[in-house]
């Protein structure tokens, strides 16, 4: 048993604030996955331990501390997702994005300058694709996809039937194969 | 026999396919083909989202930055696992009580922050019918006048703060404001519990602006705390926010922020 997990259990801040400091990087990985925005992300993490620490008591053994922690920032994601259906503009991860195009510019013949603009292109509409989707599409997507998470944990957290996950994230999957597929043919 | 669908090639791809359609794909071209278009854009969107990801990377030290942000919102919790339930004739009335003592403890701290105002709630409400169907709703309105002209308080102080921080400077910054974040984030906190079931929208923007006096609260003297607070609520909009719900509440306006220029001429601002 997990000696700070228990003493949080019992209220002791410190055992919690020893599980925060665990656990906020994973967490913040998962909410900006969902979020693709570093402050909601942050803000996912915050209200994601707030919870957490409401809901300890009712947290039982047999579950790992780690999924069940997951399962509420997803949660949290998904509501301010529902809540926040915007446009956000990410123009500062193209410069990060460089090494990355330049580590694959051997596999593709066209120049660097020109690999550059298509993966800048293909950014920003992956970007676009993922703000055209609804909340429930978007983290199905995500889950599923990103994640890899099976589709039964995934309607489990979006509170939804297996089979409807399923749809979802077909859904998901054809909306953003649809925007992003006019791209992939012209750089081929 | 057809070829696979779209919805069938995409659980091919997660492997996830029956098993007819699986030989399907084994022996139709055509359908390979699609499944190999799919696969490819799929995989180029998880490389993409790699670059995303490395990019967002937190440094060791954000567990204990998260910690000294949420530390002051954790609610004190009883020490052992179980919590009692009231009965249900207390938990009947006991909302009006829990309001009425949440709204007076919001005012009482709104009062430490901004100069008091008069309060006119005796106005609004109508004599008491002490028997009858009607008795409760009087009780209910009052608590809501209560909690109305608290809200308005508390919004003003609030707005009065993100107008002060729009104009001050990252070092100017620490001086007072993060005390006065604080004393309304209590009060905030208040509020957010009394208001929650009345208004969505309304405990959305007292859930951003809660955020938002954290980080206030926590400014350090450093430019990139002070950008992040000035992000924040202009991200948001924050006093436009806070504007609209005074609107609807029936209370002042805020002023728009102004900045005093060398001269000492007072231009107004947008945030």
């Amino acid at each position: 048993m997990d000696l700070d997990l228990e003493r949080a259990r019992r209220g002791d801040r410190v055992g919690f604030q020893r599980l925060v400091e665990r656990h906020s990087r994973d967490v913040f990985g998962v909410a900006f996955r969902l979020t693709r925005n570093a402050e909601d992300a942050d803000d996912v993490v915050q209200e994601a331990f707030i919870k957490a620490w409401k809901k300890l008591p009712e947290f039982e053994d047999r579950a790992s501390f780690g999924s069940w922690l997951y399962r509420i920032a997803t949660n949290c994601a998904y509501d301010l997702l529902r809540r926040r259906q915007r446009r956000v503009s990410r123009e500062s991860s193209y410069d990060a994005a460089e090494g990355w195009v330049e580590q694959i510019a051997e596999e593709q013949d066209i120049s660097p300058e020109g690999r550059l603009a298509v993966h800048r292109d293909f950014h920003r509409e992956l970007e676009s694709a993922l703000d055209g989707l609804t909340g429930a599409e978007r983290a199905a997507f995500v889950l599923r996809h990103l994640e890899e998470r099976p589709l039964a944990e995934i309607g489990e957290l979006l509170g939804l039937k297996t089979n409807a996950a399923k749809q979802v994230v077909f859904r998901a999957v054809r909306k953003v194969r649809t925007q992003l597929q006019p791209l992939m043919e012209a750089s081929r | 026999m057809k070829h696979a669908t779209e919805d069938e090639l995409i659980m091919a791809y997660y492997q996830e396919a029956p098993d007819d359609i699986e030989e399907h794909l084994n022996s139709c071209t055509a359908c390979q083909e699609e499944l190999e278009a799919l696969r490819q854009l799929l995989d180029r969107v998880r490389r993409e989202d790699a670059v995303v990801r490395s990019e967002a990377e937190v440094d060791a030290a954000y567990g204990n930055r998260v910690w000294q942000r949420i530390e002051s919102r954790l609610e004190t919790r009883p020490t052992s696992g179980r919590v009692s339930r009231p009965n249900p004739s207390v938990r009947r009335f006991g909302w009006l009580a829990a309001t009425l003592a949440l709204v007076l403890g919001a005012y009482w701290l709104g009062r430490q922050d901004v100069a008091p105002v008069e309060i006119r709630v005796e106005e609004r409400v109508q004599p008491r019918p002490t028997e009858g169907p009607e008795a409760g709703l009087v009780e209910r309105s009052e608590a809501d006048a209560i909690l109305r002209v608290a809200l308005v308080k508390h919004l003003e102080g609030s707005g009065l703060l993100v107008r002060e921080v729009h104009n001050a400077s990252a070092a100017g910054a620490t001086d007072r404001l993060p005390k006065r974040a604080e004393r309304l984030l209590a009060t905030n906190r208040l509020l957010r519990l009394a208001a929650r079931r009345q208004d969505p929208a309304l405990d959305d923007t007292l859930q951003e602006l809660e955020r938002w006096l954290t980080d206030v609260a926590h400014l350090d003297g450093t430019s990139a705390a002070f950008a992040a607070v000035r992000s924040r609520m202009e991200r948001r909009t924050l006093l436009l926010e806070i504007n609209l719900h005074l609107k609807q509440l029936g209370g002042a306006l805020p002023a728009k922020p102004t900045v005093r220029s060398p001269e000492g001429e007072a231009h107004v601002q947008s945030v």
